[in-house]
């Protein structure tokens, strides 16, 4: 009962952090639609450098069809963005360390890591979201096993993404300042992401699945809309959870060596 | 001549502060690697599903890697630096010196210029022999209008950055402009040589300047012939020199419409 009690009042923070970003975020209406149309333009630019390769090869490229490349993309974009939208304060971490303003969330009565990394939210990481759902709707829309491995993909990339960034900035507890590390780590798994999988060699594949896990959430989830396999799945699955774990696990770890700054933050 | 020295001092400052924070190379040199590595994975599938006409895979590494050694060197953030300035109200102080606003940008982007220069060549040769081996078709001939081809690549895109940057001045916020040239940039020749665009497209791409800041140095680099130095270099000196002019333009207008609170 009081395990329920504590998830239903978590919960309720989550909302309130997630009604609390969209509303700071549609107050700068212009910047918001700007920023939003600005990535879904720039991502747009990859599908015309997919579309020219495939029209001078046509069939496939390192086993991938175009529809293959596009859904990728769309199970890419859209979990980065749901990861940006609710979690973006993970990328902050490294900062928020080094500055001593860590003190804030842990003088709160909620736990620490979801306090910290629903606290912001990117703007342009709605065009992502969406993006990911206008490519779905162009090229697989009348096809429900394409929609629902899409769907389980962006929830799995977004949590699989989150964990990587919290892990590379978690670092910074034991390193000092890793923020170069996690930029590094979240930019391989944006590229491990949206590229066929088979163009990289062995060891970075093997890094694909196991260090930087973005593979499970977008190559994975293709395979089993092309050929399900329940024991894939129910596998693909466990490692990410083990994953996330694990990636809480570090931080909660680090977080025995921060030591405040005595900063006095105001959070507006 | 004293005018020019103000300039030079500038370029020499701005030089030992990028040596100053050389640290920040390493993190640019693991994402240049990174990047050269996943293009030639991908060109490698490409080629090994079929032929891409016009190029030969060994040279479209190479292309790659001269395309990303450009945006990687030559690249330059003043128009978020610009940008920043407006709405802190810093570039009041910036425009009361006595120096033009937009040469001291171009002095104070210089020294960061040059220094990853410097850096990048030798990671960028050393890369391209690792992963692919040397160049077939580079010749000691090349080298000169290479130079001559980078160099015009850089200012054209110094000043398109220029004209973004001041922007900021009438819209405050600058971005979007940027997201939307960067991609005009990547498709029309950073990632894609233009003689890969359908021939409508191609027509269009050769004559807008964004092919002049990759595609003309990368093709120069990896295919020179003394006709596409002919063809090329006049084309992006006409393109460097309207950057140039529009650039000023636009900072003579902007300028007097700026409106700075605080300070």
């Amino acid at each position: 009962m009081k395990a329920l009690k504590s998830i239903a009042k978590h919960l309720r923070v989550f909302a309130c952090y997630y009604r609390l970003n969209l509303s700071s975020a549609l107050e700068y209406r212009a910047s918001f639609l700007i920023q939003a149309f600005g990535v879904a333009l720039s991502n747009s630019s990859f599908i015309f450098f997919w579309w020219i390769a495939f029209r001078h090869i046509g069939g496939s490229i390192a086993g991938y069809s175009f529809e293959d490349v596009l859904f990728i993309w769309a199970v890419a974009s859209s979990g980065f963005g749901l990861s940006g939208i609710l979690f973006a304060n993970t990328s902050s971490l490294s900062q928020l360390i080094i500055s001593g303003e860590l003190d804030t969330f842990l003088l709160q009565p909620c736990n620490v890591l979801l306090n910290f990394i629903c606290a912001k939210t990117t703007l342009s990481a709605y065009g992502d979201l969406i993006y990911g759902f206008v490519i779905m709707a162009l090229f697989y829309a009348g096809n429900a096993a394409a929609w629902l491995w899409f769907l389980l993909g962006v929830l799995v990339q977004a949590v699989v993404t989150t964990a990587i960034a919290l892990t590379g900035n978690a670092l910074t507890f034991y390193w000092g300042d890793a923020t170069a590390v996690s930029q590094m780590a979240t930019e391989f798994a944006i590229n491990f992401s949206i590229y066929p999988e088979k163009i990289y060699g062995p060891v970075v594949r093997a890094v694909m699945y196991s260090l930087i896990p973005a593979a499970i959430a977008v190559h994975v989830p293709l395979r089993l809309f092309h050929d399900f396999t329940p024991w894939v799945a129910a596998v693909a699955l466990c490692g990410a959870a083990l994953y996330c774990t694990a990636a809480g696990w570090f931080f909660y770890r680090g977080l025995r060596r921060y030591e405040s700054g005595n900063m006095i933050v105001t959070r507006m | 001549m004293k005018r020019l020295w103000k300039y030079i001092v500038i370029v020499r400052v701005s030089f030992a502060n990028a040596i100053a924070y050389r640290a920040s190379l390493v993190s640019r040199f693991a994402f240049y690697t990174m990047f050269i590595y996943v293009f030639m994975g991908l060109w490698k599938a490409i080629y090994s599903e079929g032929s891409v006409n016009g190029y030969g895979y060994v040279q479209m590494v190479w292309y790659l890697i001269m395309t990303e050694f450009i945006s990687f060197a030559c690249g330059t953030g003043v128009f978020r630096t610009m940008n920043d300035d407006v709405k802190s109200g810093a570039i009041a102080y910036q425009l009361s010196r006595p120096l033009h606003y937009v040469f001291y940008q171009l002095a104070n982007s210089l020294g960061g210029v040059l220094l990853n220069m410097i850096c990048f060549a030798p990671l960028a040769i050393a890369l391209g022999l690792l992963l692919v081996g040397p160049l077939p078709t580079l010749t000691l001939a090349g080298i000169a209008p290479l130079a001559l081809s980078v160099t015009l690549g850089f200012v054209l895109n110094y000043f398109f950055l220029m004209l973004i940057g001041l922007s900021a001045f009438v819209m405050e916020e600058n971005f979007a402009f940027y997201l939307i040239y960067q991609k005009l940039n990547f498709m029309l020749g950073m990632f894609l040589p233009v003689e890969f665009l359908p021939p409508g497209l191609q027509t269009v791409a050769r004559n807008m300047p964004f092919s002049y800041v990759y595609w003309a140095p990368a093709k120069i680099f990896v295919g020179y012939t003394p006709e596409l130095f002919r063809e090329l270099i006049p084309r992006q000196a006409a393109w460097a020199l309207v950057s140039f002019a529009m650039a000023m333009l636009a900072y003579s207008i902007s300028a007097r419409r700026l409106q700075v609170n605080g300070g």
